[in-house]
């Protein structure tokens, strides 16, 4: 395989493990491999866009011959046919809810967290330097093909050159708590509470970080079954409860609530 | 046991293939839906979701060939598709505010703007792209389309020696590497001009 093909496979995450750590490795020793490995990043990120772009041209040449849309009818606004329908569906629900409760009893912990995880929303940021940014591009592409470790490697190196990069650190935590690390998990949320006007960065998805700690403290109460654990666990939750109004965590935390009392 | 969204899951590898009529007749019919929906807001007009619904779809078939959308789904493919619009409405909103504020002075405005990622990244591509484009067009004529059937077309080695006549599967991937190669000097060359 020559040279121009292992980097695209390691750029496509495609080699081995073994393979990945031996290449980075040199790319750490050998700033001329480095720097290989960096324009050929350019390059096929390159042609990805202008592949993009040229797709894109033709979808807005098939805009061209788009069918027109029918008029939007009208609705006239009735409030009884609405109300009805309204209390026919709690009824319907107040009904399931019942027979849930009766037939399926509550969840265990691990159900909990297996039916509660909320996964990340993966799009590169590319608010930080072009090295970090494309690290963190090859980070992200390592989680969605499920190679955690790969991806916490990768997010180290950004961590060492790039500390204030929050979406990184988010990453990470959600690399360790796949990879059942739930310790390190929670070490890396510390690190994301402790930075403070995090600069260069805006969108970061402090409600799933947190709610992701939770859900890494859940996992060690249910392995160690310590009672300070679910001390722990339980204060965690109210200050989750306190500062989150969003309700996809709201509703999850309240679950989670009544199961540990 | 089928999922609910089977029909879609058959349509997701048909959609892998790049097949351009498949396409074509699903930019139509997915128009109906995402038109109205968009067309709801008083703030865009037709025109205007045309380009979301153009940026939304490229976004769609992007996501689907790269494998980021796989069996089984959680929604109907019409859904995603709407999920990604809103994203592109979003980005549409930001571009559009941008340039009416770079004709004024508003530079807090303006720094707001630039300071979104999504616009950045955009940037960042649109940059890329050009730069990588220019230097495409630096390559022999040999290259240029060894590289588009390679990697614009994603056309199979031994297809690419059939239609470039080229002996072999191997010696494609011989050219190409050099072709990369060449491409990676102007790379190169380029930058250290620029600097």
């Amino acid at each position: 395989m020559s040279n121009v093909e292992k980097i695209q496979q390691f750029l496509s995450g495609k080699l081995s493990s073994q393979e990945t750590v031996a290449l980075q490795k040199r790319m750490q020793e050998d700033i001329a491999f480095k720097k290989e490995v960096e324009d050929y990043q350019n390059i096929f990120l390159g042609l990805k866009y202008l592949k993009q772009e040229k797709f894109e041209a033709k979808v807005k040449e098939w805009n061209k011959n788009l069918p027109p849309l029918d008029a939007p009818a009208k609705k006239s606004f009735s409030l009884f046919p609405f109300l009805k329908k309204a209390v026919a569906a709690l009824v319907i629900l107040g009904l399931f809810a019942l027979l849930y409760q009766t037939f399926q009893g509550q969840p265990t912990l691990e159900e909990f967290g297996q039916k509660n995880y909320v996964a990340l929303a993966l799009d590169t940021n590319r608010g930080h330097s072009m090295s970090s940014a494309n690290n963190y591009a090859l980070a992200e592409l390592n989680f969605e093909q499920g190679k955690y470790s790969a991806c916490i490697t990768q997010l180290n190196t950004i961590e060492a050159t790039d500390t204030f990069y929050l979406k990184a650190l988010h990453l990470k935590q959600h690399a360790l708590y796949q990879s059942q690390k739930h310790q390190e998990a929670l070490q890396t949320f510390s690190k994301v509470q402790s930075i403070e006007n995090p600069k260069n960065y805006l969108e970061f998805g402090k409600d799933n970080a947190a709610w992701t700690a939770i859900l890494s403290q859940v996992a060690l109460y249910q392995n160690s079954a310590k009672p300070e654990d679910k001390t722990q666990l339980l204060q965690s939750l109210n200050n989750f409860l306190q500062e989150n109004t969003e309700e996809t965590y709201r509703a999850r935390a309240m679950e989670l609530k009544s199961l540990l009392d | 046991m089928d999922s609910k969204y089977s029909e879609d899951e058959k349509l997701l590898s048909k959609i892998r293939t790049g097949n351009e009529s498949i396409l074509e007749g699903l930019h139509q019919s997915y128009w109906k839906t995402f038109g109205p929906y968009f067309l709801k807001r008083k703030d865009l007009s037709l025109e205007e979701v045309k380009t979301i619904y153009a940026s939304a779809f490229t976004n769609f078939y992007i996501n689907i060939r790269e494998k980021k959308l796989v069996p089984p789904l959680r929604s109907s493919l019409k859904s995603y598709l709407i999920g990604i619009g809103k994203n592109c409405m979003l980005q549409f909103f930001e571009q559009k505010n941008r340039d009416k504020e770079t004709s004024t002075e508003n530079l807090d405005l303006i720094s707001k703007v630039f300071q979104n990622p999504a616009v950045n990244e955009q940037y960042e591509q649109e940059a890329l792209a050009a730069f990588i484009g220019k230097l495409l067009l630096q390559l022999g004529p040999d290259c240029q389309r060894l590289i588009q059937l390679s990697f614009f077309e994603e056309n199979a080695d031994d297809a690419i020696a059939a239609k470039m006549n080229i002996p072999s599967a191997g010696a494609v991937r011989q050219r190409r590497f050099k072709c990369l190669e060449k491409l990676r000097n102007f790379l190169s060359n380029n930058n250290t001009t620029d600097e």
